[in-house]
């Protein structure tokens, strides 16, 4: 604990006051934040976790399909078979406010017809494989939201904490410490100034005395 | 505005999301990874058209690039970027992040190994 280097005047006192109610009602709101945000991130976490394993199981699926399309078929085809997507994506993108943190929300359509390729040139895996990408991108858009909507949960806990702790441990306590030493020195201030008048009436008094 | 999604990785890991309508990046390695990622951020600030909402790229890159950058990249609302496995599987950096984020918020891993 420090005390802050201001000069020990009332006004300060008083500003040094009003400073302090400030700072307490700060940080009161702070810890209301942060507790607002770890409740979603906790909300949210547990579902990224299990999504994530789900999307990297379905996958893994999709890729193993994906490799006998592909020991099957020279890979020229394969290319040429899926380098000319006739299917579109439509993303719409809005971005929420939690709490200060900009969330994006993902909505997304689909258009067209993902097989748009002969049947004579390539094998019966490459549909599965297709397939497999097209029900697992779903999740994948899901993921991605949550995902960054967790990280972005998660930057911003870590700020408030530290904005939380250092008002709670560094700015309210020297703040009150310094309130205090003030009010202490203008109440000395104030005794000393009551001696002195005391002292002065006195040496006045005598002084009467002995010329009467 | 129109938004995109884009992948970013070797070609065997890409070309199977090419079909659905995405927007394919053939990359081997992390630096060449971070450039692309570097150029759809100042391509966002240049032309305000088209942007990558959300950004697929390979684990094997991803855990490559530097924290720093990555944080650096990641910074605002948009692009999301989400790590998928490769062809080969998992590699655990997708559950190496969430613990990550875990730590970072809660201030320790609350998920660990029990």
């Amino acid at each position: 604990m420090a005390i802050l280097n201001v000069s020990s005047t009332r006004m300060v006192l008083l500003d040094l006051k009003k400073r302090v109610k400030t700072a307490q009602r700060g940080h009161k709101l702070l810890k209301d934040k942060q507790d607002g945000l770890m409740k979603k991130f906790m909300e949210i976490i547990r579902e990224v976790k299990e999504l994530r394993k789900d999307v990297e199981d379905k996958l893994a699926k999709a890729f193993e399909h994906q490799m006998y399309a592909s020991a099957l078929l020279l890979p020229e085809m394969t290319e040429s078979a899926l380098s000319f997507p006739k299917a579109k994506m439509h993303l719409e993108v809005k971005t929420k406010n939690v709490m200060s943190v900009r969330i994006p929300e993902f909505d997304f359509k689909k258009e067209g017809d993902i097989m748009t390729y002969g049947v004579f040139q390539t094998s019966a895996e490459l549909d599965t494989a297709l397939r497999a990408f097209n029900k697992v991108f779903p999740l994948l858009i899901r993921l991605a939201q949550i995902e960054k909507t967790a990280e972005a949960l998660a930057i911003e806990i870590e700020t408030t904490r530290r904005r939380v702790n250092a008002l709670e441990h560094k700015i309210v306590p020297d703040l009150v410490e310094t309130v205090k030493f003030i009010s202490m020195k203008l109440g000395e201030n104030e005794r000393s100034v009551i001696i002195t008048t005391m002292a002065v009436k006195a040496m006045i008094e005598s002084s009467e005395k002995s010329g009467s | 505005m129109n938004f995109k999604i884009a992948i970013i990785g070797p070609k065997d890991a890409i070309i199977g999301f090419t079909a659905l309508g995405v927007v394919p990046f053939e990359c081997y390695n992390a630096d060449d990874a971070l450039e692309i990622l570097k150029k759809m951020r100042s391509d966002i600030i240049e032309e305000n058209e088209d942007r990558f909402a959300i950004v697929l790229i390979n684990e094997d890159l991803i855990k490559d690039i530097s924290q720093d950058e990555y944080k650096k990249i990641t910074k605002e609302a948009l692009p999301a970027i989400i790590s998928v496995p490769g062809i080969q599987g998992g590699t655990g950096f997708g559950a190496e992040k969430v613990r990550r984020m875990v730590e970072q918020a809660v201030g320790s891993d609350i998920f660990g190994e029990k």
